[in-house]
């Protein structure tokens, strides 16, 4: 009874809720929270951010799992991978024995296969109908291939093109019914013709890769073997200008959004984005490969690219940043000669020495499938969070974080070593040289010799 | 790269000039004549003799052998061929088209141009694409297509069962087809239907529709009304018009009289079931606490109470009934009870003053008999003391029915009854409190069997004597009567003792309230101390910081500890280098080493965190100089990329984006992806004609101002370029963005178009100026391209 009393007495003022204002109604629902976003009420933004940001990099890793399979059945190494324009779930590759495959993404497993050339095939590139598809080989023939809706391979090739010398590399046009082969001269081909329309020849060494531009489509850029990349106008049927660099490029890539840009792949282990107005000096050098790169393609948005490395790994990176932005590698994945991007900016496609093509995730932590809105609202939260916070020391260091083969790993330390070293003896070598002596060379440029005109 | 072709082009006209100098160019020759003879007669002034063939001797390779062939011959002699006019003919014929080379060279040059120049008109759109905030992927008109072999094909039943349903549904007009909004037979009443019939209904339908959003917006306001008040009216008017209809139906329809009734029995059996109002309840749990204070609180109580006992009540009667008639008798009569309340309310009264006589004269009687220590106002105990009577009086089930036999029979005023028998009217009350009980162990210790057990056997005979009595008496109404007596009784108890109770608790409360002040007093005397320092001197508890601390030394032993963690801080200078590595050494020889980079650096920092402390003015002070490491490091070392300053990097930190900082739509705008791409579909490479599509429409429009071209259109081209920035900022969806890129496009392009034209009109009169004479076929395949 006293209680009662000193409970009158002194009354405590209790919030009290209705709890109908925070109740869900079931489990599965969202926790009512209301929120005031005065700023007053939040002095702790920054460091909650902050913490924020660092859980999202930390999962973020925790889900980077980019392998998704492993597609088998070639008996030789992979010596092309070709996508289809009007399709996704479908991919060619072409092997060192000759054989083409056409595998089905969408439950992994090869649809249809043919021998297509005597000796290795090397080049695949599809129809712009996404009907047919080409290819050249060492057999000196360019042959056309049938294929249905449902990926059947037609058994014998629509049309067959005999040639005196082996074409290198193949490409057909975006829009229009015309293909480019590189050899021993670039040919242009239009419609049923037996005959190039065009042929053309600039320096004595052959050409082993080419690629239309998929936006100017009357451009060409083509790598010959004399280390140089040429630029050729169909409509003129002219080269526009040559590009010699200090090494040879084993492929290029144009960039599907920016008409005039176009990214090297290097044997000096790395890749350059030039504008083709000013070849003088690359708009970007990316390096971390430790060894050539042998393929490099765009991501259809035109912000990323994959590149395949002999150093076997597949990396990726941002257009406009020098450094990768990712690196897969896989146990048993041996030197990668072909890379592909999927047109639905989702996907990458690797071909190895070993026989394998992999299908890996483009990024690596992304959630494939269908997403509920608040999931969609949860990650881009995060990724901005991640952005905003990118710069401080402990996100950077988990964000950057892979566990490498050790041949990488160590591969990678030496060459950073070298270049020290060569930095710091160039500039003891300003240091003690009458000013001026020993120019400051941009990195961009040093890798240019020559643009013949 | 075009300029070195220009200046091959002029090295080769000067070298074509070098060789025919002043034989085939007309303007040049006449200067070039009196140019001689001037320098002729100066040189002859000074009587010197000019070496002519210097100048005349050097000629410049070139591969047009005739020229070459021309040239070396002796120049100085001027012969009558030369000077004729027809030569220029003869110039004109030697000139051989460029070798293949040559052709190739110019050829790409001008290919080069014009790419260059094409792919110039892109410039807007890509820096458009690389600095546009969000890229949306999945909304371009091209970027989604359908494969037609993943269309499903028509549906063909197979199964059996399948065929059966599909001859039934398959042909039924109801049936919706995969592509079509309606089903046939809804096209079939659209087309049958007149316009105006169709007017006409759907003003119907609309009026309907009104009526029942007024009704619903009524009914929502009705039910918010939270005045009790009108609640009760409520309430009131419902039970009366139940009762009237209840009425009713008993002259209507016997029928549907009886069911009414069922349903009234139902829900006496369903409240005997569950108790609901019982005091076991949600509102009755909350409110019992309050209906100790609360007059209202306690009168809903109340009201539940006899609301329970006014469905359990009718059971007696109902149950004691065997047949319908007899029910129906009963219902009138209990209807006339509720209006027949007023007059049974003063034979409550005279009961209830009656008892309390009673109780009175027995309370001083056992007084008497306890000596005295029984007094206090607990009237409980009086009740069951009572009844344990009872309980000794006749602990057989005869006696007690004979007793109630007697009541019943006997129609007279409680009073009598209960001078003549002791504890017969407290009897029949059910109410035993615990605490009751507790008290009568004391008291009744002879007793053979407890009171609650008595309790229990009066209830289990309690529905026996009614059946008795209803077999006995002749009219019904007499226990019925009695029975809301007791009731009413309970109720006029229940609130007395309640009542009482209270009365006990005020009286108590006013000590509780002199404890509880005491500790706020002391509170008061403790502020007091901190403010009035001759108090504390009094204070026999208060003693100094010296008092307290007195065997230790705590001013020296701060110091002490003050000064290891300086030398704790301060970064150690160690040189771990052996003599004779890396320096000579020797019995003699004086060590002079310099100081290695991590020892400078340990120095300054030493030096710093001196000159820190020395900044500190109190002595008993001590800055902990590594107070921020923990923090720092998870600071960036310098400024990120973009950023030039400190305070716009944390400018640029400072804005929050979670959701629940800032509100909600600019917590969508924040955390807008960069590039949105959507599972499955295609993207395509930028499409040329998409891009530049509208330009072509619009320069048809567009009329040409007369302006300085250069200047003009570059500024035109950054208003532009602000406006299509207003337009994106007003619109929020990318595909309205992509639509002003295109337009943009448009625009500059058309600027950059006409730009090129006057350029290359220019540039068409200058080489007509340089190369009158030079008309090849490679310029006219330039123009060529260019229309």
């Amino acid at each position: 009874m006293a209680t009662v009393s000193r409970k009158k007495k002194f009354s405590l003022k209790v919030l009290s809720r209705n709890p109908e204002d925070y109740r869900r109604e079931t489990k599965l629902d969202i926790h009512k929270a209301p929120q005031n976003p005065e700023t007053y009420l939040h002095p702790f933004t920054l460091g909650r951010e902050y913490q924020r940001a660092l859980n999202a990099t930390k999962l973020e890793r925790v889900f980077a799992k980019p392998f998704l399979c492993g597609l088998d059945g070639h008996r030789d190494s992979i010596q092309a991978l070709a996508k289809f324009p009007t399709r996704l779930a479908h991919v060619l590759s072409a092997a060192s024995d000759g054989e083409i495959r056409l595998w089905d993404l969408s439950n992994k497993k090869c649809v249809s296969s043919v021998v297509a050339h005597d000796g290795l095939v090397h080049s695949l590139c599809s129809h712009r109908s996404g009907q047919f598809f080409l290819s050249t080989g060492q057999d000196a023939n360019i042959k056309f291939w049938s294929c249905s809706e449902e990926g059947q391979i037609g058994q014998e090739p629509v049309r067959t093109i005999l040639n005196k010398h082996v074409y290198q590399g193949i490409d057909h046009h975006e829009k229009e019914d015309i293909f480019v082969t590189c050899g021993q001269s670039l040919d242009v081909w239009a419609g049923d013709r037996s005959q190039p329309f065009q042929s053309y020849k600039w320096g004595l060494d052959s050409m082993h890769h080419v690629k239309f531009n998929r936006i100017e489509t009357h451009l060409i850029a083509v790598a010959a073997d004399d280390r140089s990349i040429m630029l050729y106008d169909t409509r003129g049927g002219s080269g526009v200008q040559k590009l010699v660099m200090r090494m040879k490029t084993n492929a290029l890539s144009w960039n599907p959004m920016q008409a005039y840009m176009f990214t090297a792949a290097c044997d000096d282990f790395n890749l350059y984005t030039y504008d083709i107005r000013n070849l003088r000096i690359a708009a970007n050098k990316y390096e971390d490969h430790i060894a050539a790169v042998m393929d490099v393609d765009y991501c259809p948005t035109g912000r990323e690219f994959a590149t395949a490395g002999y150093d076997r790994c597949v990396r990726i990176y941002s257009v406009t940043e020098a450094h990768s932005r990712d690196v897969y590698t896989g146990k048993r994945m041996q030197r990668v000669n072909h890379v592909l991007w999927s047109m639905d900016n989702k996907y990458i496609l690797s071909g190895s020495d070993e026989m394998n093509v992999r299908l890996w995730k483009a990024r690596a932590s992304e959630k494939l499938g269908v997403m509920k809105p608040r999931e969609k609202t949860a990650f881009n939260t995060a990724e901005t969070l991640k952005k905003t916070f990118k710069d401080h020391p402990e996100i950077k260091r988990i964000a950057r974080h892979r566990h490498l083969p050790r041949l990488i790993y160590t591969q990678k330390k030496q060459l950073r070593e070298q270049k020290d070293a060569q930095k710091r003896k160039e500039s003891n070598r300003r240091f003690h040289s009458k000013p001026g002596a020993v120019p400051f060379v941009a990195d961009r440029t040093k890798q240019v010799v020559d643009v013949k005109d | 790269m075009a300029s070195t072709d220009e200046e091959e082009g002029m090295m080769l006209q000067s070298s074509s000039d070098g060789i025919n100098n002043g034989v085939d160019i007309e303007d040049d020759f006449v200067d070039d004549a009196a140019h001689e003879k001037l320098l002729n007669s100066l040189f002859a002034m000074d009587g010197k003799k000019r070496n002519k063939n210097n100048v005349r001797g050097i000629s410049t390779p070139s591969n047009n052998l005739d020229l070459m062939v021309h040239a070396k011959k002796d120049e100085s002699k001027i012969k009558a061929q030369d000077l004729k006019l027809k030569a220029r003919d003869v110039a004109d014929s030697l000139k051989k088209p460029l070798s293949e080379m040559e052709t190739e060279q110019r050829k790409r040059q001008i290919t080069r141009e014009t790419v260059q120049t094409e792919m110039t008109t892109w410039e807007p759109v890509v820096q458009e694409i690389r600095s546009a905030p969000q890229l949306v992927f999945s909304n371009r008109p091209r970027g989604i297509e359908m494969r037609e072999a993943m269309r499903p094909k028509g549906f063909t039943p197979r199964t059996p069962l399948e065929k059966e349903l599909f001859a039934a549904l398959g042909q039924s007009e109801d049936v919706l087809c995969p592509n079509k909004d309606l089903t046939k037979a809804e096209e079939k009443a659209l087309k049958a239907m007149s316009v105006k019939e169709a007017m006409a209904r759907r003003a119907e339908l609309l009026k309907h529709h009104e009526l029942l959003s007024r009704a619903q917006i009524r009914a929502k306001r009705v039910k918010k009304i939270k005045s009790k008040r009108y609640r009760k009216i409520l309430r009131k008017e419902r039970e009366a018009s139940d009762r009237k209809e209840l009425e009713k139906l008993r002259q209507t329809d016997p029928e549907a009289l009886v069911e009414r009734l069922e349903q009234l029995e139902k829900d006496r059996m369903e409240e005997r079931l569950t108790l609901k109002h019982r005091g076991g309840g949600k509102f009755a749990r909350l409110h019992k606490a309050y209906s100790k204070f609360d007059d209202k609180t306690r009168e809903a109580m109340q009201d539940m109470l006899q609301k329970s006992r006014e469905l359990t009540k009718k059971t007696a009667t109902v149950s004691s009934s065997e047949d319908e008639d007899e029910e129906a008798v009963m219902v009138q009569e209990g209807d006339k009870k509720v209006i027949s309340d007023d007059e049974n309310d003063s034979e409550d009264k005279a009961n209830k003053a009656s008892l309390k006589i009673s109780q009175s004269q027995m309370l001083k009687a056992m007084n008497k008999k306890a000596g005295g220590w029984l007094d206090g106002p607990s009237s409980t105990f009086v009740y069951v003391n009572s009844e344990s009577k009872a309980a000794e009086n006749g602990p057989d089930t005869e006696v007690t029915s004979d007793q109630q036999q007697q009541q019943e029979a006997s129609d007279e005023p409680m009073a009598t009854a209960a001078a003549a028998n002791i504890p017969s009217p407290p009897k029949e009350t059910e109410t035993t409190s615990q605490e009751a009980h507790s008290n009568n162990i004391s008291t009744s210790v002879s007793i053979d069997c407890s009171p609650a057990k008595a309790n229990e056997r009066k209830r289990k005979q309690e529905p026996l004597p009614p059946e008795g009595a209803v077999g006995e008496s002749a009219d019904n109404s007499v226990p019925k009567k009695r029975k809301r007596k007791r009731n009413k009784k309970k109720d006029s108890n229940m609130p007395s003792k309640e009542k009482k109770e209270e009365e006990a608790r005020r009286k108590e409360t006013p000590v509780v309230e002199v404890t509880l002040e005491t500790p706020a007093e002391d509170e008061g005397n403790g502020d007091g101390e901190h403010d009035e320092g001759s108090e504390d001197a009094d204070d026999p508890l208060k003693v100094t910081m010296e008092e307290l601390f007195q065997d230790e030394d705590v001013v020296e032993e701060f110091a002490r500890e003050k000064a290891a963690a300086e030398e704790k801080a301060r970064p150690k200078i160690e040189d771990t280098r052996l003599p004779g590595w890396g320096s000579w050494a020797g019995p003699d020889y004086k060590v002079q080493k310099p100081l290695t980079k991590k020892q400078k650096r340990a120095e300054a920092k030493a030096q710093y965190l001196a000159k820190q402390q020395q900044k500190v003015k109190q002595p008993h002070v001590w800055l902990n100089p590594n107070r921020d490491d923990a923090i720092r490091k998870l600071q960036p070392k310098g400024v990120p990329f973009p950023y030039t300053s400190v305070q716009q990097y944390e400018a640029s930190l400072r804005q929050p984006v979670s959701r629940g900082f800032v509100r909600e739509t600019a917590f969508k705008l924040l955390t807008k992806p960069e590039v949105v791409t959507k599972l499955g579909h295609i993207i395509k490479p930028l499409d040329k004609e998409d891009v530049f599509k509208k330009k072509i429409d619009s320069e048809d429009v567009q009329v040409d101002n007369s302006k300085p071209v250069g200047k003009r259109s570059r500024q035109e081209g950054y208003a532009n370029k602000s406006k299509v920035k207003q337009g994106l900022k007003q619109s929020n969806s990318t595909t309205k963005s992509s639509k002003l890129v295109n337009q943009k496009v448009a625009i500059t392009t058309k600027k950059r178009r006409r730009r090129r034209r006057k350029k290359k009109k220019k540039k068409k009169k200058k080489k007509k100026k340089k190369k009158k004479k030079k008309k090849t076929r490679l310029e006219q395949g330039e123009e060529d391209q260019e229309e």
